[in-house]
C-alpha cells in the first residue's frame, strides 16, 4: 500500500544514477526500433488523477498515527507487441507525482518502466491470460531518506469467470533500495482481485493482498519498535516531535473495495477504500508492551481516469 | 531478428541493467559531520595516572589488576556470581530493600534498575541493572533507556554493577580483623550473572575493574605489590592512610542520588513522584556511610561513624542535607539548589560548570583535612572542590586536563555535554582570571584539546659535559619535534644530538643556564616551549642516579625546611597521613623489615609517577601546583624559591631518575 511512512525515493551515487539513466535510455531507444519491424499494436496512454485521505501515513500504532490528504497524478503509456498467435509483450512507461498536504516530505515524483509478457492459450471466453512481469521505478521524495528505486517481478493470471466477473491473481517479489537502510525493503506478495460488472458502465471490485516481508513504521522513540527493528533512522518527515523510522519483518494484509463508473468511452470515475493491517513477525516482550504491536491504515481515494 | 525476438532478448537485458545498476549507498544513514566536540587523548573512565607498565599499557587497566582487587575484597570467592553476591549481602532476608528505576542523565546515561538494601548491621548493598538502547542513530544515551529498565528488557541489558558497603572478613597475613565498612565494587554479566574482570561502561571498550567505578566514586588507583611471599601473586595496594587497614579499600565512597539530574519513566509506579520516597531512603542510607568528623551526629547523622584520621570527611553530606531542606532533611522531595558556602560570590561558575560537570565525582575525592595557616593539603582534600579557593588552587591542573589534554570531564557523556554547553567559555574565562589572560583562551575563545602542545619537561639541572636526556614524550598531539638552544651558544659550548627526534640528548662543556626550546608540529600547527637547563659540575651524572639515592633522599636528606620527606610521609595511625610512607617498614607482611620491603616501596613509588605526564607526577609536583612540601623542598625554579636552595637539585635528581626508567 502506497508510500507514507513506509515509502522511499531516491538519490544515490552519480555512477548509479548514470547507469539507471542508461538503462532507461536503453529501454526507450529500443521501442521505436522494434516498432519499425511491425506487429506493433496500438499504444495506449492513460492519465489518472487521484485525491485521497490516509489516516495513518506514518504506518504506526493507532496512538501514534498521523493522517494526511494527498493528490496524485500519473501518466501511463503502454505499447503492445504481438508475439506469435498466443502471446504478446506489453512495454510501458509511467511517471507522475504525489503531493501530501501536511507532511510535505512524503511528496514525491516518480518514473517507471515495465514489461509484461502475456500468454493466452486460446481466444475462447474464459481462457486465462498468464503473464510474467517486471517493473522498475525510481522515486524522488522531498524526504532525503526515502529516495530510491523499487522493483517488482512476478507472475499473474487474469480470467473471465462469467460475463460479469473477472478474476485476477498475482504473486510477486518486491524490493526497494533507499537512501536509508530502513527503506531497503524486500517482501513477497500474493494478491487476488475480483471485478464485478454491475452494468456495462459500472464495476465494483474487491481486492485482497498478503505481503510477507519488510514493513516500515515511523513513530517517536519507542522501546517496542526498537526491540523488533532491523534498522532505525531519525526520520526527516515527521520531525515534531522527533520520529524514527523502523524497519522490521511483518505480515501485511490489504483489503481493497472500489467502484468504477465509466463516463463515455475514455473517462471514468473511481472511488476506492483500502485498509492495510500489518503485524510484526516478532513481538516485543510482554514486559515492554502488553498490547500486540500492529498498525492499521485506512485510505479513501477518488480518482479520475482519462484514456487518450 | 523480428521485433518480437528483439523484445524477448532486450527486455530482460535492459531490466537487468536497470535493477542491478540502481543499487545505492545508504547515504541517509551517515552521521552528520562537523561536531563541536574536540578530541582529547581519549582516556575516558581511566585515572589521570593509570600507571604505565614497563612494557606499555596501563597497570590499572589489566585483568591482573581486576582479579587482584576481587581477591582482596572477596578472598573466599563468595561473591563471584550475582546470585552469590545477593546471598552474601542478605537480599531477601531481614532488613530493608527497595527498588528504584531512573536514567542518570548526568553520569553514564543508562537506564538503571537499582535494588538497594540496608541490613540490620547497617551494611548497604546496591545492585543495578544497566539498560542501554543503542539502536537510535542520533542519540547515544536516549531517554528510552529508562523504559528498557522499567520493562527489564533483556535486549538492552548491558550489565549489572554492584556496590556494597560492608566489612571484609579477616584474611590472616593479609588484612586485620577489624570491621570498618568500606565500599567494594563488582560487575556481573547480564547474560550469565558471572563476575567480570572488565566492564564497558561507555561503549568505548572494556576496561578493567574497578577503575571505571572508582574514578567517579572517589577511589584511588595505586599499583599492585610485587609478587607476595607464599602465593607468588601480587597483592592489592594497602594505603598508608587507610582507615580500615584493608587491602581492597580504595577509599571510594557511595555516591548520593541527585533525583534532579535523573530522567524518569511515565509508567505508573516508576514516575518520580512514585519513587521520591525511595530515593530519599537511599540518600539517607548513603549518608550513613559517610564518616563524620568528630562523630557524635544526631538525627539523620546519628548513624555516621566518626571519621578516622586522614579519612575523607563526608564532604558530600552537606549536599545531601541541602537537597532535603538542610540539617534534619525535613523535605520529602529532593530539590537541588545547593550552593556550598565556599562558592558564594561565584554562583554562575558553580551552577554552570562545577555542579553539572565536576562535583559529581570530585565531591567524593580527597582525604583528610587541610591544616595549618596557610593550609597544607596533605590528603588532597582540596580536590573535592568544595570551595572556590580549593578549585582555584587546582587551576593549573584544571587547565591541563580540560583544555590541553581533554581528559576531563572523565566520562564521555559528560565530556560531550560540557563541550556542547557554554561551560568551556565560562571556565576558560575563570582560569584566565586566575592564571593570566590568554592562558585558557585564544582570541577570547576557549582553547580546545587537540592542538599540538610542546612539553620539554621542567626546568632542571644537568651535569657538566655529560649526556642528559631531553624527552618530549609528554608533548601532546604532535608528529614533529625540533630541539634548539636559544640563543645559540658559542660553537662547541653546548650541543643537542638527535635534535629532530622526540627524545634527544643535551650536553654542555660550560656551566650556566641554557634555554632549550622544543617546537612540535602537527600539520600546519606549531607550538613551542622553553626549558632552562642549569649545567653544574657538581650535579650527579643522571645515568648514575639509582633507587638507593632516591631512598636516601626520601629518608635521610634534610630538606630546606629542616625536615625529612619521611617526617610527613610517616607510617599510618596518626592524623593527616599521606597515602604513602617512606619509612623502612614491613610492607610484605613477613614480620621482618628487609630489602624486599624496599622493593615493595619502589613499586609504590612507581604509582606516584605519572609516565603519561611526568611533570604531574605526585612524586614531583603536588597536584595543587604548590610544589612539593611545606617549604617548597622540591622546586622547579630556584629563583622563585630563594628559601629552597637545594630544591632544584633534588627535584632534578628525581626527574632524571624517572626519565631514565626509575632504575633500582
Amino acid at each position: 500500500m502506497g508510500p507514507g511512512g513506509g515509502a522511499p525515493r531516491a538519490a544515490g551515487g552519480i555512477l548509479q544514477r548514470r547507469v539507471c539513466l542508461a538503462a532507461l535510455a536503453c529501454a526507450a531507444g529500443w521501442a521505436p526500433a522494434a516498432a519499425a519491424q511491425s506487429r506493433l499494436g496500438d499504444p495506449s496512454v492513460r492519465a489518472v488523477a487521484d485525491v485521497g485521505w490516509d489516516d495513518n501515513v506514518n504506518r504506526a500504532q493507532s496512538a501514534d498515527s498521523l493522517a494526511d490528504a494527498f493528490a496524485t497524478l500519473t501518466l501511463d503509456a503502454r505499447i503492445p507487441f504481438t508475439i506469435g498467435d498466443h502471446a504478446r509483450l506489453l512495454l510501458g512507461a509511467s511517471g507522475g507525482g504525489q503531493a501530501f498536504n501536511r507532511y510535505d516530505g512524503l511528496t514525491h515524483s516518480f518514473i517507471g518502466l515495465q514489461g509484461e509478457l502475456q500468454h493466452r492459450a486460446s481466444s475462447e471466453f474464459g481462457a486465462p491470460i498468464w503473464s510474467a512481469f517486471l517493473r522498475g521505478e525510481t522515486d524522488w521524495y522531498r524526504s532525503s531518506l526515502r529516495d530510491g528505486y523499487n522493483a517488482s517481478a512476478g507472475v499473474s493470471v487474469r480470467k473471465p469467470w462469467t460475463d460479469r466477473i473477472l478474476l485476477f491473481g498475482a504473486a510477486a517479489y518486491n524490493w526497494r533500495d533507499g537512501r536509508s537502510a530502513v527503506f531497503d525493503t524486500e517482501d513477497w506478495s500474493i494478491r487476488g482481485n475480483l471485478d464485478y460488472s454491475v452494468t456495462s458502465q459500472q464495476t465494483a471490485y474487491l481486492g485482497l493482498e498478503y505481503r510477507d516481508g519488510d514493513a516500515v513504521s515511523t513513530a517517536p522513540a519507542t522501546l517496542a519498535y526498537l526491540d523488533i527493528a532491523d534498522a532505525v533512522v531519525l526520520d526527516d518527515v515527521f520531525t515534531d516531535p522527533p520520529h524514527y523510522s523502523y524497519r522490521y519483518a511483518a505480515r501485511t494484509g490489504i483489503l481493497t473495495l472500489g467502484y468504477n463508473v465509466a463516463i463515455g468511452a475514455r473517462q471514468a470515475l473511481d472511488i476506492a477504500y483500502r485498509a492495510a493491517y500489518a503485524v510484526p513477525k516478532e513481538q516485543p516482550p510482554s514486559s515492554v508492551s502488553s498490547d500486540r504491536l500492529y498498525y492499521l491504515v485506512q485510505q479513501i481515494t477518488v480518482s479520475y481516469l482519462l484514456r487518450f | 531478428m523480428s521485433a518480437s525476438h528483439a523484445a524477448i532478448v532486450l527486455l530482460p537485458a535492459c531490466a537487468c541493467l536497470l535493477f542491478t545498476g540502481c543499487a545505492q549507498e545508504n547515504t541517509g544513514d551517515q552521521a552528520v559531520t562537523g561536531t563541536t566536540i574536540p578530541a582529547g587523548i581519549d582516556r575516558f573512565l581511566l585515572f589521570p595516572n593509570p600507571i604505565v607498565e614497563t612494557g606499555g599499557g596501563f597497570e590499572t587497566d589489566t585483568a591482573a589488576y581486576a582479579s587482584t582487587y576481587y581477591a582482596a575484597i572477596d578472598p573466599d570467592q563468595q561473591k563471584d556470581t550475582l546470585a552469590k553476591w545477593k546471598t552474601a549481602n542478605g537480599f531477601g532476608g531481614a532488613g530493608e530493600e527497595r527498588l528504584a528505576v531512573f536514567r542518570d542523565a548526568r553520569d553514564l546515561g543508562y537506564g538503571r534498575r537499582m535494588t538497594g538494601r540496608r541490613n540490620l548491621d547497617g551494611s548497604l548493598a546496591f545492585f543495578v541493572g544497566n539498560y542501554w538502547v543503542t539502536a537510535l542513530p542520533d542519540q547515544e544515551y536516549p531517554h528510552v533507556n529508562v523504559d528498557a529498565a522499567v520493562a527489564q528488557d533483556a535486549k538492552w541489558h548491558v550489565g549489572t554493577n554492584a556496590i556494597e558497603w560492608s566489612c571484609t572478613p579477616l584474611a590472616p597475613g593479609e588484612d586485620p580483623a577489624t570491621c570498618r565498612k568500606f565500599a567494594k565494587f563488582f560487575n556481573f554479566s547480564s547474560a550469565t550473572g558471572a563476575r567480570q574482570l572488565t566492564v564497558d561502561l561507555d561503549g568505548r571498550g572494556q576496561k578493567a575493574m574497578p577503575g571505571p567505578c572508582l574514578v567517579c566514586h572517589g577511589g584511588r588507583a595505586d599499583p599492585l605489590t610485587p609478587p607476595a611471599p607464599g602465593s607468588g601473586l601480587p597483592r592489592f595496594a594497602l594505603l598508608n592512610n587507610s582507615a580500615t587497614g584493608k587491602r581492597g579499600d580504595t577509599q571510594a565512597k557511595l555516591q548520593p542520588f541527585n533525583a534532579d539530574s535523573f530522567e524518569w519513566s511515565s509508567v505508573p509506579g516508576f514516575t518520580r513522584a512514585d519513587q521520591e520516597a525511595t530515593i530519599k531512603a537511599f540518600n539517607l542510607w548513603v549518608l550513613c556511610s559517610y564518616p563524620l568528623p568528630g562523630g557524635g551526629g544526631t538525627g539523620v547523622d546519628a548513624c555516621r561513624q566518626a571519621a578516622a584520621p586522614s579519612e575523607w570527611e563526608g564532604t558530600a553530606a552537606e549536599m545531601i542535607h541541602a537537597w532535603y531542606g538542610g540539617a534534619g532533611m525535613p523535605n520529602a522531595q529532593l530539590a537541588d539548589t545547593y550552593l556550598p558556602a565556599g562558592w558564594v560570590g561565584h554562583e554562575t561558575l558553580y551552577r554552570e560548570v562545577i555542579a553539572p560537570y565536576c562535583s559529581t565525582c570530585h565531591t567524593a575525592r580527597g582525604a583528610g583535612v587541610a591544616t595549618g595557616n596557610p593550609p597544607v593539603d596533605i590528603g588532597q582534600k582540596d580536590i573535592d572542590f568544595s570551595t572556590e579557593a580549593t578549585f582555584r588552587s587546582y587551576a593549573e591542573r584544571i587547565k591541563a586536563h580540560v583544555f590541553d589534554r581533554g581528559t576531563m570531564p572523565l566520562a564521555e557523556l559528560v565530556y560531550e555535554e560540557f563541550w556542547e554547553s557554554s561551560a568551556p567559555a565560562l571556565l576558560a574565562s575563570y582560569l584566565d582570571s586566575v592564571l593570566g589572560a590568554g592562558t585558557a583562551t585564544s582570541s577570547g575563545a576557549p582553547l580546545r584539546p587537540g592542538r599540538p602542545l610542546a612539553d620539554p619537561g621542567p626546568n632542571r639541572m644537568v651535569r657538566l659535559d655529560t649526556n642528559a636526556t631531553l624527552s618530549g614524550a609528554d608533548s601532546l598531539f604532535a608528529s614533529t619535534y625540533s630541539w634548539t638552544i636559544v640563543p645559540p651558544p658559542p660553537s662547541g659550548e653546548a650541543t643537542i644530538v638527535n635534535a629532530g627526534s622526540r627524545v634527544a640528548t643535551f650536553s654542555a662543556k660550560v656551566e650556566g643556564d641554557y634555554k632549550v626550546r622544543l617546537t612540535v608540529g602537527n600539520g600546519a600547527q606549531l607550538h613551542w616551549k622553553d626549558v632552562v637547563l642549569t649545567v653544574s659540575g657538581t650535579f650527579p651524572d643522571p645515568a648514575l642516579i639509582r633507587y638507593a639515592r632516591v631512598l636516601d633522599m626520601l629518608r635521610n636528606v634534610v630538606n630546606d625546611n629542616n625536615r625529612l620527606c619521611a617526617d610527613c610521609h610517616r607510617p599510618g595511625g596518626v592524623p593527616n597521613n599521606p597515602p604513602i610512607a617512606f619509612a623502612a617498614i614491613d610492607r610484605d607482611g613477613d614480620g621482618a623489615v628487609t630489602d624486599t620491603d624496599d622493593e615493595w616501596l619502589l613499586k609504590e613509588l612507581r604509582g606516584r609517577v605519572n609516565l603519561t605526564e611526568i611533570g604531574a607526577s605526585p612524586l614531583l609536583l603536588r597536584p595543587t601546583g604548590k610544589h612539593h612540601g611545606t617549604a617548597n623542598n622540591l622546586s622547579r625554579d630556584v629563583n622563585v624559591n630563594p628559601n629552597a636552595p637545594k630544591g632544584l637539585e633534588r627535584y632534578s635528581e628525581l626527574y632524571h631518575w624517572i626519565v631514565n626508567g626509575m632504575p633500582d
